[in-house]
């Protein structure tokens, strides 16, 4: 007998999707600008292991974006979740991924909402990556926001204008 | 003030005080558990305690599986694999850590490779993606100072692929942790100190990270207050069974809240120091507190003025004025230690536990990336670690 009770399926928000992937582009071209432009990004991006690939994204199945480590270079490998990623930050939520990629909350007060998770070695690339997202934060999002979500002002090398440029049309 | 947003866990079954150890079948016996493999380490094995656990067990249905002794001080992921053989070989069906730090990390890297169904960690290591656990797991603490009873943190070293593997998530957390006197009664006076200093590094950093919350702070302050009042005198008599008690609870408090609100840079530096050199944990945080509370000072004033109370009690807070309680803190945190240096010699500088200048660049690097840092009030590169290394020398 059909039971008289039928499945709810809540909305696919189909518009947070979009711009989360839309924002998550402009992190990873933004981080391979600024891996690109600025010296401190550049050394904390020395310290993996060649081909290391990092994947961000919303949980289980939403938008993502990969980058991977090549040479002096990090090379943004577009909207996908890379199979192998060595290290994978995933938001909780699509929400989640919104309230930080809007710049509402830091990545620092991110975590400590647990509103990702993240798989991979902390100490050796968890670190090092959310200190130069501090740096792509700092270029990416209006100085106003971004004073405002950073604990300290991050050492930069280079200007808004080149990351923008780069993040734009490339490097 | 309280957060826009928060999180907090607590699911650990706690039995505390007198023959609690006696009930550790009875819990076993929810979980429809009878073979449990009992890990500990060789000296608390000498010293009897690892027998005591097992004759508790004692007059029931429960089969001590494999007693495994064979834990270092660092947990390693060889070890870990050992274990789980054993347990497989042995047909356990629930893990007993007795033991301190490394004890229980090593039985928590246990579980999780017995609950993902894997012999590699390193698939594994990472913030909130393990699933939750199916090995029932009861802990019994030896020192009081770590909590790693109550805590969803392990660190297993990885020495062949040079990776200090971390694994952070509710899911670890023990059943059941299991308080009794008798397990803590025969620590030295230095080991009692040293472990106490850790516990109230702990329940400080706790009640000032970023991701403090009001259950947090509730059981950091609870914490620092027995501190204060108990272990004084666990230091001065071992045998005093009321304070050792009270210091078991103050541990595991602490732990609790650092658990959900994590710790800062006084870790992130100690484990730094630990990592490079093998200094003992709890004199690390012994001798880095006042450093890493001033050097937090400016953004959380308010937050050690308000510590005041528990750390020097009401008579000292009611006499502070209220602009001077913050650096009060810091002052009777200093005033602990060199107190616990005249008794028993804990240390208060590095350089008595090891630490020399050519390694501050090394300690400085590990420091900034160790996870504590991401969660501590103010941002701090290896220049700044480097100032806090020179005053802590
Ligand atoms: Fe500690």
């Amino acid at each position: 007998m059909a039971s008289a009770y039928r499945e709810i399926r809540p909305p696919a928000k189909r518009f947070e999707r979009s711009c989360v992937s839309v924002l998550l582009w402009f992190v990873g071209r933004g981080f391979q600008a600024a891996a690109h432009v600025d010296k401190h990004v550049q050394d904390e991006v020395c310290g993996w292991k060649d081909g290391t690939i990092i994947a961000i994204g919303v949980a289980p199945c939403g938008p993502h974006m990969s980058v991977r480590k090549t040479g002096n270079r990090l090379r943004f490998l577009g909207n996908v979740k890379a199979p192998d990623a060595d290290a994978v930050i995933e938001f909780k939520s699509l929400d989640a991924a919104l309230l930080v990629l809007t710049g509402q909350i830091g990545i620092d007060r991110a975590y400590a909402e647990h509103r990702f998770s993240l798989k991979g070695d902390l100490f050796s690339i968890g670190m090092p990556l959310v200190r130069c997202l501090y740096i792509v934060e700092s270029y990416l999002f209006p100085k106003s926001i971004a004073k405002k979500i950073l604990k300290r002002w991050p050492k930069r090398s280079s200007s808004g204008f080149a990351v923008y440029f780069h993040t734009i049309f490339g490097v | 003030m309280i957060p826009s947003y928060y999180e907090f866990i607590n699911s650990v079954k706690i039995l505390s005080g007198k023959n609690a150890l006696e009930n550790i079948p009875a819990e076993l016996r929810g979980f429809e558990a009878r073979k449990p493999i009992l890990l500990t380490d060789k000296m608390l094995v000498k010293i009897g305690l690892a027998q005591q656990v097992a004759d508790a067990c004692g007059g029931s249905e429960i089969v001590i599986g494999a007693m495994y002794d064979d834990i270092p001080p660092d947990s390693s992921v060889e070890v870990v694999n050992d274990i789980v053989r054993v347990y497989r070989e042995t047909g356990c069906d629930s893990v007993i850590a007795v033991g301190g730090g490394s004890v229980i990390d090593t039985a928590k890297g246990v579980c999780i490779c017995l609950t993902e169904g894997t012999d590699d960690l390193l698939d594994h290591m990472g913030v909130d993606i393990l699933k939750r656990r199916k090995t029932p797991f009861v802990v019994v603490p030896t020192t009081a100072g770590t909590g790693s009873e109550v805590t969803g943190v392990a660190v297993i070293a990885n020495p062949a692929k040079n990776v200090k593997m971390e694994f952070v998530s509710a899911n670890i957390l023990p059943d059941v942790a299991v308080l009794d006197v008798r397990m803590t009664k025969s620590l030295p006076p230095r080991l009692t100190a040293s472990t106490g200093m850790d516990a109230l590094v702990h329940a400080i950093e706790a009640y000032t990270c970023l991701q403090r919350n009001p259950l947090s702070d509730a059981h950091a302050h609870a914490a620092i207050n027995l501190i204060r009042k108990y272990l004084p005198r666990a230091v001065r008599d071992g045998k005093d069974e009321e304070a050792r008690l009270a210091m078991a609870n103050a541990s595991l408090l602490a732990g609790v809240a650092f658990s959900n609100s994590m710790v800062g840079i006084v870790h992130a530096v100690g484990h730094a120091c630990g990592g490079v050199l093998r200094a003992p944990h709890g004199d690390c945080m012994a001798i880095l507190l006042p450093y890493g509370m001033e050097y937090n000072l400016s953004a959380v004033s308010e937050r050690y003025a308000e510590l005041l109370l528990p750390l020097a009690g009401p008579e000292v807070y009611a006499r502070t004025s209220a602009s001077q309680r913050a650096e009060k803190s810091i002052e009777t945190v200093r005033e602990m230690s060199a107190e616990y240096s005249r008794i028993c010699g804990l240390p208060t500088k590095l350089r008595e536990v090891g630490v020399k200048k050519e390694d501050f660049s090394a300690i400085a690097r590990a420091a900034v990336n160790d996870g504590a840092m991401i969660v501590n009030p103010v941002e701090a590169d290896e220049d700044d670690v480097l100032g806090i290394l020179e005053k802590a020398y």
